[in-house]
Protein backbone atom coordinates (compact mmCIF):
# COMPACT_ATOMS: atom_id res chain seq x y z
CA UNK A 1 0.00 0.00 0.00
CA UNK A 2 1.44 3.21 -0.94
CA UNK A 3 1.57 6.13 2.17
CA UNK A 4 -0.91 8.87 1.92
CA UNK A 5 0.96 12.57 1.81
CA UNK A 6 -0.80 13.28 5.08
CA UNK A 7 -1.96 11.18 7.33
CA UNK A 8 -4.07 12.83 10.55
CA UNK A 9 -5.17 10.29 12.75
CA UNK A 10 -7.54 11.59 15.96
CA UNK A 11 -4.66 14.49 17.04
CA UNK A 12 -5.46 16.87 19.82
CA UNK A 13 -3.44 19.33 20.69
CA UNK A 14 -4.38 22.12 23.60
CA UNK A 15 -2.78 25.68 24.56
CA UNK A 16 -3.56 25.98 28.14
CA UNK A 17 -7.53 25.72 28.62
CA UNK A 18 -8.04 26.19 25.03
CA UNK A 19 -8.53 23.26 22.62
CA UNK A 20 -6.83 24.25 19.54
CA UNK A 21 -7.50 20.85 17.70
CA UNK A 22 -10.13 18.44 19.34
CA UNK A 23 -9.68 15.32 17.40
CA UNK A 24 -8.90 15.99 14.00
CA UNK A 25 -8.69 13.36 11.81
CA UNK A 26 -8.12 13.57 7.60
CA UNK A 27 -6.05 12.45 4.99
CA UNK A 28 -4.29 13.58 2.03
CA UNK A 29 -3.71 11.49 -1.17
CA UNK A 30 -0.46 11.90 -3.00
CA UNK A 31 -1.04 14.44 -5.48
CA UNK A 32 -4.33 16.02 -4.26
CA UNK A 33 -4.60 19.23 -3.49
CA UNK A 34 -6.78 20.16 -0.24
CA UNK A 35 -7.77 23.12 1.43
CA UNK A 36 -8.13 23.51 5.18
CA UNK A 37 -11.18 26.13 5.32
CA UNK A 38 -11.98 27.47 8.08
CA UNK A 39 -12.20 30.87 10.13
CA UNK A 40 -9.73 32.15 12.13
CA UNK A 41 -9.26 30.24 15.14
CA UNK A 42 -10.53 27.08 13.95
CA UNK A 43 -7.49 25.76 14.22
CA UNK A 44 -6.20 25.58 10.61
CA UNK A 45 -2.82 26.95 11.41
CA UNK A 46 -2.00 24.64 14.51
CA UNK A 47 -2.82 21.56 12.13
CA UNK A 48 -0.29 23.07 9.95
CA UNK A 49 2.25 23.48 12.47
CA UNK A 50 1.62 20.14 13.82
CA UNK A 51 2.31 18.66 10.02
CA UNK A 52 5.32 20.39 9.90
CA UNK A 53 6.58 19.39 13.21
CA UNK A 54 6.97 22.59 14.58
CA UNK A 55 4.76 21.48 17.12
CA UNK A 56 4.25 18.46 19.11
CA UNK A 57 0.26 16.91 19.01
CA UNK A 58 -0.57 16.14 22.67
CA UNK A 59 -2.38 13.10 20.98
CA UNK A 60 -2.97 11.23 17.96
CA UNK A 61 -1.09 10.11 15.10
CA UNK A 62 0.75 12.53 12.12
CA UNK A 63 2.69 11.37 9.44
CA UNK A 64 3.87 12.51 6.07
CA UNK A 65 4.65 9.82 3.38
CA UNK A 66 4.87 7.32 5.89
CA UNK A 67 7.89 9.18 7.98
CA UNK A 68 7.43 11.61 11.26
CA UNK A 69 6.99 15.54 10.20
CA UNK A 70 10.27 16.20 11.33
CA UNK A 71 11.72 13.29 9.24
CA UNK A 72 10.17 14.56 5.79
CA UNK A 73 11.16 18.28 6.78
CA UNK A 74 14.58 16.86 7.13
CA UNK A 75 14.83 14.62 4.25
CA UNK A 76 14.05 17.90 2.23
CA UNK A 77 10.74 16.22 1.03
CA UNK A 78 8.34 18.88 2.64
CA UNK A 79 8.37 22.33 2.29
CA UNK A 80 6.25 25.22 3.44
CA UNK A 81 5.36 28.61 3.11
CA UNK A 82 4.23 29.94 6.70
CA UNK A 83 2.64 32.95 8.16
CA UNK A 84 5.69 33.19 11.04
CA UNK A 85 8.13 32.75 8.16
CA UNK A 86 10.24 35.81 7.84
CA UNK A 87 13.38 36.43 5.15
CA UNK A 88 16.38 37.88 6.53
CA UNK A 89 17.24 41.86 6.14
CA UNK A 90 20.38 42.67 4.40
CA UNK A 91 20.56 40.31 1.66
CA UNK A 92 19.19 40.31 -2.43
CA UNK A 93 16.11 38.10 -2.86
CA UNK A 94 18.46 36.46 -5.19
CA UNK A 95 20.94 35.64 -2.42
CA UNK A 96 18.10 34.10 0.41
CA UNK A 97 16.89 32.01 -2.79
CA UNK A 98 20.01 30.53 -3.69
CA UNK A 99 21.20 29.45 -0.16
CA UNK A 100 18.04 27.92 0.63
CA UNK A 101 17.86 26.05 -2.36
CA UNK A 102 21.56 24.85 -1.31
CA UNK A 103 20.20 23.47 1.87
CA UNK A 104 17.82 20.74 -0.62
CA UNK A 105 19.45 17.68 -1.93
CA UNK A 106 17.92 18.20 -4.83
CA UNK A 107 17.11 21.58 -5.87
CA UNK A 108 14.43 23.26 -8.28
CA UNK A 109 17.44 24.53 -10.93
CA UNK A 110 17.59 28.27 -9.94
CA UNK A 111 16.01 29.81 -13.51
CA UNK A 112 12.96 27.48 -13.29
CA UNK A 113 12.11 28.47 -9.63
CA UNK A 114 12.77 32.40 -10.32
CA UNK A 115 10.00 31.71 -13.68
CA UNK A 116 7.57 29.73 -11.09
CA UNK A 117 7.31 31.83 -8.30
CA UNK A 118 7.27 35.01 -10.97
CA UNK A 119 10.38 36.97 -8.84
CA UNK A 120 12.19 38.04 -12.22
CA UNK A 121 11.22 41.77 -11.96
CA UNK A 122 12.87 41.69 -8.27
CA UNK A 123 15.08 39.29 -8.09
CA UNK A 124 18.20 41.52 -7.79
CA UNK A 125 16.29 44.08 -4.68
CA UNK A 126 16.97 43.65 -1.15
CA UNK A 127 14.34 42.01 0.40
CA UNK A 128 13.55 44.60 3.02
CA UNK A 129 12.02 47.12 0.21
CA UNK A 130 9.65 44.37 -1.17
CA UNK A 131 5.79 45.03 -1.13
CA UNK A 132 3.86 42.27 0.89
CA UNK A 133 2.80 40.29 -2.61
CA UNK A 134 6.30 40.71 -3.66
CA UNK A 135 7.47 38.65 0.11
CA UNK A 136 4.92 36.18 -0.19
CA UNK A 137 6.12 35.43 -4.12
CA UNK A 138 9.61 35.11 -2.50
CA UNK A 139 8.30 33.01 0.39
CA UNK A 140 6.74 30.71 -1.92
CA UNK A 141 9.68 30.38 -3.89
CA UNK A 142 11.61 29.24 -0.73
CA UNK A 143 8.81 26.48 0.02
CA UNK A 144 9.19 25.43 -3.59
CA UNK A 145 12.68 25.19 -3.92
CA UNK A 146 13.90 22.20 -2.54
CA UNK A 147 11.35 20.37 -5.40
CA UNK A 148 9.00 18.92 -2.66
CA UNK A 149 6.33 16.15 -3.12
CA UNK A 150 4.42 18.01 -0.36
CA UNK A 151 4.01 21.68 0.11
CA UNK A 152 2.00 23.42 2.98
CA UNK A 153 0.59 26.85 2.33
CA UNK A 154 -0.56 28.52 5.46
CA UNK A 155 -2.90 31.57 4.26
CA UNK A 156 -0.81 32.14 1.11
CA UNK A 157 -2.98 34.72 -0.27
CA UNK A 158 -3.41 36.89 2.70
CA UNK A 159 -2.65 40.90 2.20
CA UNK A 160 -2.72 40.32 -1.65
CA UNK A 161 -4.95 42.22 -4.35
CA UNK A 162 -7.81 40.17 -6.85
CA UNK A 163 -5.36 40.12 -9.27
CA UNK A 164 -1.79 38.75 -7.47
CA UNK A 165 -4.18 36.31 -5.89
CA UNK A 166 -5.12 35.11 -9.09
CA UNK A 167 -1.88 34.80 -10.50
CA UNK A 168 -1.06 32.92 -7.53
CA UNK A 169 -3.48 30.35 -7.57
CA UNK A 170 -1.75 29.68 -11.19
CA UNK A 171 1.40 28.95 -9.63
CA UNK A 172 -0.65 26.61 -7.39
CA UNK A 173 -2.15 24.97 -9.62
CA UNK A 174 1.15 24.42 -12.08
CA UNK A 175 2.41 23.17 -8.84
CA UNK A 176 0.00 20.37 -8.19
CA UNK A 177 0.40 19.77 -12.21
CA UNK A 178 3.95 18.98 -11.49
CA UNK A 179 2.29 16.16 -9.13
CA UNK A 180 2.93 17.79 -5.73
CA UNK A 181 0.76 17.58 -2.93
CA UNK A 182 -0.17 20.68 -1.79
CA UNK A 183 -2.28 21.48 1.69
CA UNK A 184 -2.89 25.02 1.90
CA UNK A 185 -5.00 26.75 4.70
CA UNK A 186 -7.84 29.76 4.04
CA UNK A 187 -10.24 31.21 5.18
CA UNK A 188 -11.19 32.40 1.51
CA UNK A 189 -13.93 30.02 0.20
CA UNK A 190 -13.58 31.18 -3.28
CA UNK A 191 -9.27 30.34 -3.23
CA UNK A 192 -11.07 26.78 -1.76
CA UNK A 193 -13.49 26.43 -4.30
CA UNK A 194 -11.10 27.23 -7.28
CA UNK A 195 -7.88 25.10 -6.72
CA UNK A 196 -8.94 22.46 -4.30
CA UNK A 197 -9.82 19.10 -5.35
CA UNK A 198 -11.09 18.30 -1.93
CA UNK A 199 -12.05 20.92 1.22
CA UNK A 200 -11.53 20.34 4.73
CA UNK A 201 -14.05 22.48 6.44
CA UNK A 202 -12.58 23.14 10.50
CA UNK A 203 -14.49 24.69 12.79
CA UNK A 204 -13.45 25.06 16.81
CA UNK A 205 -10.64 22.62 16.24
CA UNK A 206 -13.15 19.70 14.87
CA UNK A 207 -13.54 18.61 11.47
CA UNK A 208 -17.28 19.90 10.43
CA UNK A 209 -17.15 19.02 6.61
CA UNK A 210 -14.56 16.89 4.68
CA UNK A 211 -15.59 16.06 0.30
CA UNK A 212 -14.94 18.44 -2.69
CA UNK A 213 -16.51 22.22 -2.81
CA UNK A 214 -19.44 20.70 -4.72
CA UNK A 215 -20.44 17.75 -2.36
CA UNK A 216 -20.28 20.16 0.19
CA UNK A 217 -22.16 22.90 -1.34
CA UNK A 218 -24.79 19.67 -1.70
CA UNK A 219 -25.06 19.39 1.73
CA UNK A 220 -26.37 22.88 2.05
CA UNK A 221 -30.18 22.20 1.39
CA UNK A 222 -31.07 25.97 1.66
CA UNK A 223 -31.06 27.74 -1.83
CA UNK A 224 -30.70 31.35 -2.84
CA UNK A 225 -33.60 33.53 -4.67
CA UNK A 226 -32.74 37.14 -6.25
CA UNK A 227 -35.26 39.47 -7.52
CA UNK A 228 -35.88 43.41 -7.56
CA UNK A 229 -38.91 44.66 -6.10
CA UNK A 230 -39.08 48.42 -5.52
CA UNK A 231 -39.95 49.19 -1.69
CA UNK A 232 -39.30 45.58 -0.22
CA UNK A 233 -40.00 45.26 3.35
CA UNK A 234 -37.56 42.76 5.01
CA UNK A 235 -40.19 42.18 7.48
CA UNK A 236 -42.65 41.05 5.14
CA UNK A 237 -39.83 39.01 2.87
CA UNK A 238 -39.07 37.27 6.14
CA UNK A 239 -42.62 36.14 6.36
CA UNK A 240 -42.38 34.27 3.18
CA UNK A 241 -42.65 30.53 3.49
CA UNK A 242 -39.08 28.90 4.04
CA UNK A 243 -36.83 32.11 4.30
CA UNK A 244 -34.19 31.95 6.37
CA UNK A 245 -32.23 35.17 5.63
CA UNK A 246 -32.95 38.35 3.92
CA UNK A 247 -31.08 41.20 2.55
CA UNK A 248 -31.89 44.13 0.81
CA UNK A 249 -30.34 46.05 -1.00
CA UNK A 250 -32.25 49.12 -2.73
CA UNK A 251 -34.43 47.20 -5.18
CA UNK A 252 -32.76 44.32 -5.11
CA UNK A 253 -33.55 41.69 -2.70
CA UNK A 254 -31.89 38.42 -1.83
CA UNK A 255 -33.13 35.61 0.20
CA UNK A 256 -32.16 32.46 1.52
CA UNK A 257 -34.48 29.52 1.46
CA UNK A 258 -34.54 26.09 2.76
CA UNK A 259 -38.13 25.74 0.49
CA UNK A 260 -36.82 28.15 -2.62
CA UNK A 261 -40.27 26.35 -4.36
CA UNK A 262 -43.07 28.06 -1.95
CA UNK A 263 -40.82 31.10 -1.54
CA UNK A 264 -41.50 32.05 -4.89
CA UNK A 265 -44.84 30.81 -5.20
CA UNK A 266 -45.84 32.76 -2.19
CA UNK A 267 -43.82 35.85 -3.00
CA UNK A 268 -44.86 36.13 -6.68
CA UNK A 269 -48.72 35.72 -5.65
CA UNK A 270 -48.39 38.16 -2.99
CA UNK A 271 -45.67 40.71 -5.10
CA UNK A 272 -47.08 41.17 -8.85
CA UNK A 273 -43.87 44.02 -9.27
CA UNK A 274 -41.31 41.36 -8.45
CA UNK A 275 -38.90 40.89 -11.69
CA UNK A 276 -35.72 39.75 -12.59
CA UNK A 277 -36.17 36.41 -10.44
CA UNK A 278 -33.49 33.97 -9.92
CA UNK A 279 -33.10 31.19 -7.93
CA UNK A 280 -29.85 29.48 -7.56
CA UNK A 281 -27.93 26.90 -5.37
CA UNK A 282 -26.38 28.08 -2.48
CA UNK A 283 -22.71 28.74 -2.64
CA UNK A 284 -19.78 27.79 -1.23
CA UNK A 285 -20.16 30.58 0.94
CA UNK A 286 -23.86 29.30 2.38
CA UNK A 287 -22.17 26.07 3.06
CA UNK A 288 -19.59 27.42 5.14
CA UNK A 289 -21.86 29.99 7.16
CA UNK A 290 -24.39 26.63 7.55
CA UNK A 291 -21.50 24.55 8.83
CA UNK A 292 -19.47 26.62 11.17
CA UNK A 293 -21.52 29.01 14.13
CA UNK A 294 -21.69 32.52 13.15
CA UNK A 295 -23.22 33.23 16.73
CA UNK A 296 -19.62 35.12 18.32
CA UNK A 297 -19.83 37.26 15.33
CA UNK A 298 -16.59 35.48 13.49
CA UNK B 1 26.93 24.83 5.02
CA UNK B 2 30.18 26.66 3.91
CA UNK B 3 27.90 28.79 1.33
CA UNK B 4 25.30 29.28 4.67
CA UNK B 5 28.08 30.72 6.67
CA UNK B 6 29.34 33.19 3.69
CA UNK B 7 25.39 33.98 3.45
CA UNK B 8 25.85 35.50 7.11
CA UNK B 9 29.12 36.35 7.14
CA UNK B 10 28.10 39.03 4.11
CA UNK B 11 25.07 40.15 5.70
CA UNK B 12 26.74 41.35 8.74
CA UNK B 13 29.90 43.17 6.46
CA UNK B 14 27.23 44.43 4.58
CA UNK B 15 26.50 46.37 8.21
CA UNK B 16 27.98 49.67 8.27
CA UNK B 17 26.64 50.50 11.70
CA UNK B 18 27.93 47.35 13.16
CA UNK B 19 31.38 48.05 11.51
CA UNK B 20 31.46 51.07 12.96
CA UNK B 21 30.50 50.22 16.19
CA UNK B 22 32.94 47.11 16.78
CA UNK B 23 35.93 48.40 15.28
CA UNK B 24 35.30 52.15 15.57
CA UNK B 25 35.89 52.21 19.51
CA UNK B 26 37.98 49.66 20.22
CA UNK B 27 40.61 51.52 18.11
CA UNK B 28 39.26 55.52 19.25
CA UNK B 29 40.23 54.39 22.55
CA UNK B 30 43.67 52.58 21.66
CA UNK B 31 44.69 55.87 20.01
CA UNK B 32 43.59 58.17 22.63
CA UNK B 33 45.47 56.08 25.36
CA UNK B 34 48.16 54.53 23.89
CA UNK B 35 48.68 58.28 22.57
CA UNK B 36 48.82 59.48 26.23
CA UNK B 37 51.10 56.61 27.54
CA UNK B 38 53.17 55.72 24.43
CA UNK B 39 56.63 55.83 25.81
CA UNK B 40 55.90 53.46 28.84
CA UNK B 41 57.27 49.98 29.45
CA UNK B 42 54.30 47.54 31.30
CA UNK B 43 54.34 44.23 32.18
CA UNK B 44 57.33 43.82 30.38
CA UNK B 45 56.52 45.11 27.07
CA UNK B 46 55.25 48.71 26.19
CA UNK B 47 52.30 50.14 27.20
CA UNK B 48 51.35 50.16 23.33
CA UNK B 49 51.64 46.39 22.64
CA UNK B 50 49.75 46.01 25.57
CA UNK B 51 46.84 48.28 25.44
CA UNK B 52 46.46 46.95 21.51
CA UNK B 53 46.08 43.51 22.74
CA UNK B 54 43.58 45.00 25.18
CA UNK B 55 41.61 46.75 22.58
CA UNK B 56 42.12 43.78 20.09
CA UNK B 57 40.17 41.80 22.62
CA UNK B 58 37.56 44.23 22.75
CA UNK B 59 37.07 44.34 19.43
CA UNK B 60 36.60 40.74 18.50
CA UNK B 61 34.31 40.63 21.58
CA UNK B 62 32.11 42.61 20.60
CA UNK B 63 32.48 41.39 17.09
CA UNK B 64 31.88 37.58 18.26
CA UNK B 65 28.95 38.86 20.83
CA UNK B 66 27.32 41.08 17.82
CA UNK B 67 27.00 38.72 15.12
CA UNK B 68 24.52 36.61 17.76
CA UNK B 69 22.65 39.64 19.96
CA UNK B 70 20.52 41.63 18.56
CA UNK B 71 20.61 40.38 15.06
CA UNK B 72 19.69 36.86 16.18
CA UNK B 73 16.47 38.54 18.54
CA UNK B 74 15.39 40.21 15.20
CA UNK B 75 15.67 36.93 13.36
CA UNK B 76 14.09 35.15 15.32
CA UNK B 77 11.01 38.36 16.10
CA UNK B 78 10.40 38.02 11.86
CA UNK B 79 10.47 34.36 11.54
CA UNK B 80 13.14 33.80 9.41
CA UNK B 81 14.56 31.12 12.18
CA UNK B 82 11.17 29.65 11.78
CA UNK B 83 11.70 29.40 7.82
CA UNK B 84 15.02 27.54 8.37
CA UNK B 85 13.58 25.39 10.81
CA UNK B 86 11.42 23.79 7.85
CA UNK B 87 14.06 23.08 5.58
CA UNK B 88 16.39 20.10 6.15
CA UNK B 89 19.76 22.05 7.83
CA UNK B 90 19.84 20.45 11.21
CA UNK B 91 19.89 22.43 14.60
CA UNK B 92 23.04 21.81 14.71
CA UNK B 93 24.27 23.04 11.36
CA UNK B 94 22.14 25.85 11.78
CA UNK B 95 24.39 26.66 15.47
CA UNK B 96 27.86 25.83 13.77
CA UNK B 97 27.31 27.87 11.39
CA UNK B 98 26.57 30.79 13.74
CA UNK B 99 29.71 30.24 15.68
CA UNK B 100 31.51 29.76 13.00
CA UNK B 101 30.24 33.03 11.53
CA UNK B 102 30.99 34.94 15.17
CA UNK B 103 34.53 33.68 14.75
CA UNK B 104 34.89 34.94 11.46
CA UNK B 105 33.92 38.38 11.55
CA UNK B 106 36.05 38.36 14.95
CA UNK B 107 38.96 37.87 12.50
CA UNK B 108 39.41 41.15 10.72
CA UNK B 109 38.01 43.00 13.80
CA UNK B 110 41.52 41.69 16.11
CA UNK B 111 43.17 42.45 13.21
CA UNK B 112 42.24 46.09 12.53
CA UNK B 113 43.36 46.73 16.04
CA UNK B 114 46.79 44.77 15.76
CA UNK B 115 47.61 46.16 12.60
CA UNK B 116 47.01 49.84 13.89
CA UNK B 117 49.72 48.66 17.01
CA UNK B 118 51.85 47.83 14.15
CA UNK B 119 51.29 51.11 12.22
CA UNK B 120 50.96 53.68 15.07
CA UNK B 121 53.56 52.85 17.62
CA UNK B 122 56.01 50.27 15.70
CA UNK B 123 55.12 46.99 17.82
CA UNK B 124 57.02 44.46 16.43
CA UNK B 125 56.97 40.59 17.58
CA UNK B 126 58.42 37.76 16.10
CA UNK B 127 56.86 36.00 13.91
CA UNK B 128 56.29 33.18 15.95
CA UNK B 129 54.41 35.39 18.92
CA UNK B 130 51.98 37.02 16.58
CA UNK B 131 50.88 33.64 15.15
CA UNK B 132 50.14 32.49 18.97
CA UNK B 133 48.60 35.93 19.51
CA UNK B 134 46.06 36.05 16.58
CA UNK B 135 45.10 32.12 16.55
CA UNK B 136 45.32 32.12 20.59
CA UNK B 137 42.37 34.85 20.81
CA UNK B 138 40.47 34.09 17.77
CA UNK B 139 40.21 30.83 19.56
CA UNK B 140 39.30 32.36 22.95
CA UNK B 141 36.38 34.28 21.14
CA UNK B 142 34.11 31.28 20.59
CA UNK B 143 33.02 31.54 24.18
CA UNK B 144 31.43 35.27 23.14
CA UNK B 145 30.05 33.42 20.20
CA UNK B 146 28.30 31.72 22.25
CA UNK B 147 27.46 34.44 24.56
CA UNK B 148 25.84 36.36 21.55
CA UNK B 149 23.34 33.80 20.49
CA UNK B 150 22.45 33.24 24.17
CA UNK B 151 21.86 36.86 24.45
CA UNK B 152 19.52 36.79 21.12
CA UNK B 153 17.65 34.21 22.43
CA UNK B 154 17.32 35.27 26.25
CA UNK B 155 16.33 38.90 24.76
CA UNK B 156 13.32 39.85 22.48
CA UNK B 157 14.30 42.61 19.82
CA UNK B 158 13.44 45.59 21.69
CA UNK B 159 15.90 44.69 24.48
CA UNK B 160 18.63 43.00 23.23
CA UNK B 161 20.60 45.85 22.36
CA UNK B 162 20.92 47.27 26.15
CA UNK B 163 21.20 43.88 26.61
CA UNK B 164 24.07 43.00 24.74
CA UNK B 165 25.95 46.76 24.98
CA UNK B 166 25.65 46.27 28.68
CA UNK B 167 27.18 42.87 28.84
CA UNK B 168 29.89 44.31 26.66
CA UNK B 169 30.94 46.98 27.94
CA UNK B 170 30.42 45.83 31.85
CA UNK B 171 32.48 42.17 31.27
CA UNK B 172 35.36 44.41 28.99
CA UNK B 173 35.90 46.78 32.20
CA UNK B 174 35.60 44.00 34.94
CA UNK B 175 37.85 41.86 33.03
CA UNK B 176 40.22 43.72 32.74
CA UNK B 177 40.04 45.14 28.87
CA UNK B 178 39.74 48.98 29.79
CA UNK B 179 41.99 49.65 32.25
CA UNK B 180 44.43 47.33 33.49
CA UNK B 181 43.82 45.37 36.21
CA UNK B 182 47.04 46.09 38.29
CA UNK B 183 45.05 49.94 38.85
CA UNK B 184 41.83 47.42 40.14
CA UNK B 185 41.73 47.15 43.95
CA UNK B 186 43.07 43.81 44.73
CA UNK B 187 39.49 42.43 46.05
CA UNK B 188 38.66 43.04 42.46
CA UNK B 189 41.37 41.55 40.96
CA UNK B 190 41.18 38.46 41.74
CA UNK B 191 37.60 38.84 40.92
CA UNK B 192 38.67 40.02 37.51
CA UNK B 193 40.06 36.63 37.29
CA UNK B 194 36.31 34.86 36.68
CA UNK B 195 35.38 36.99 33.97
CA UNK B 196 35.62 35.61 29.91
CA UNK B 197 37.56 38.65 29.07
CA UNK B 198 40.12 38.56 31.39
CA UNK B 199 40.80 35.45 29.20
CA UNK B 200 40.60 36.90 26.18
CA UNK B 201 43.04 39.58 27.17
CA UNK B 202 45.51 36.83 29.26
CA UNK B 203 45.81 34.54 26.35
CA UNK B 204 47.25 37.59 23.76
CA UNK B 205 49.29 39.19 26.46
CA UNK B 206 50.64 35.52 27.10
CA UNK B 207 51.65 35.60 23.44
CA UNK B 208 53.13 39.14 23.38
CA UNK B 209 55.91 37.90 26.00
CA UNK B 210 56.19 34.98 24.66
CA UNK B 211 54.83 32.73 27.38
CA UNK B 212 52.26 30.25 27.26
CA UNK B 213 48.42 31.10 28.52
CA UNK B 214 48.86 29.99 31.24
CA UNK B 215 45.82 27.65 33.47
CA UNK B 216 44.06 30.18 34.84
CA UNK B 217 42.70 31.87 31.95
CA UNK B 218 42.45 28.62 30.04
CA UNK B 219 40.15 27.05 32.47
CA UNK B 220 38.04 29.85 32.57
CA UNK B 221 37.32 30.37 28.55
CA UNK B 222 36.66 26.72 28.52
CA UNK B 223 34.24 26.88 31.91
CA UNK B 224 32.58 29.53 30.51
CA UNK B 225 32.14 27.90 26.78
CA UNK B 226 30.58 24.65 28.64
CA UNK B 227 28.45 27.27 30.68
CA UNK B 228 27.46 29.57 27.98
CA UNK B 229 26.85 25.85 25.25
CA UNK B 230 24.77 24.61 28.18
CA UNK B 231 22.66 27.42 28.34
CA UNK B 232 22.31 28.25 24.41
CA UNK B 233 21.03 24.21 23.98
CA UNK B 234 18.57 25.33 26.82
CA UNK B 235 17.39 28.25 25.29
CA UNK B 236 17.45 26.77 21.83
CA UNK B 237 15.13 23.75 22.81
CA UNK B 238 12.62 26.47 24.69
CA UNK B 239 12.21 28.60 21.48
CA UNK B 240 11.85 25.43 19.10
CA UNK B 241 9.15 24.49 21.51
CA UNK B 242 7.24 27.71 21.25
CA UNK B 243 3.93 28.41 19.05
CA UNK B 244 5.08 29.42 15.57
CA UNK B 245 2.34 28.85 12.68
Amino acid sequence: MIDNAVSFVNVHKSYGATKALAGVSFDVARGETVALLGPNGAGKSTAVGIMLGLRKADAGKVALSGLTPTGAVSAGRVGAMLQAAGLPPGVTVNEVVSLVRRLYPRPVPLGRLVDMAGLGDFAGRKVDGLSGGQAQRVRFALAVAGDPELVFLDEPTVGMDVEARRAFWRSMERLSGRGCTVVFATHYLEEADAVADRVVVLDRGKVVADGTAASIKGRVSSRIVRFELPGADPGAMMGLPGVVDVSVNGPRVTLRSTESDATVRELLGRHTAVHNLEVTGAGLEDAFLALTSTDNGR
Amino acid sequence: MVAFTRFEVVRILRNKRYIIFTIGLPLAFYFIYSGIYSKSSFQGTSFAAYYMVSMAAFAGFGAALGAGGTRLAMERKNGWIHQLRITPLSATAWLGTKLTTALLVAVPCIGVVLIAGVAAHGVSLPATRWAQLVVSMVLATIPFGIMGMVVGYLFDEESAQAGQTIILLGLSILGGLWFPLSIFPAALRDVAKVFPSYGLGAVGRAALVGQGPGWVPVIGLMGWTVALGVALAWLYRRDETRAVA
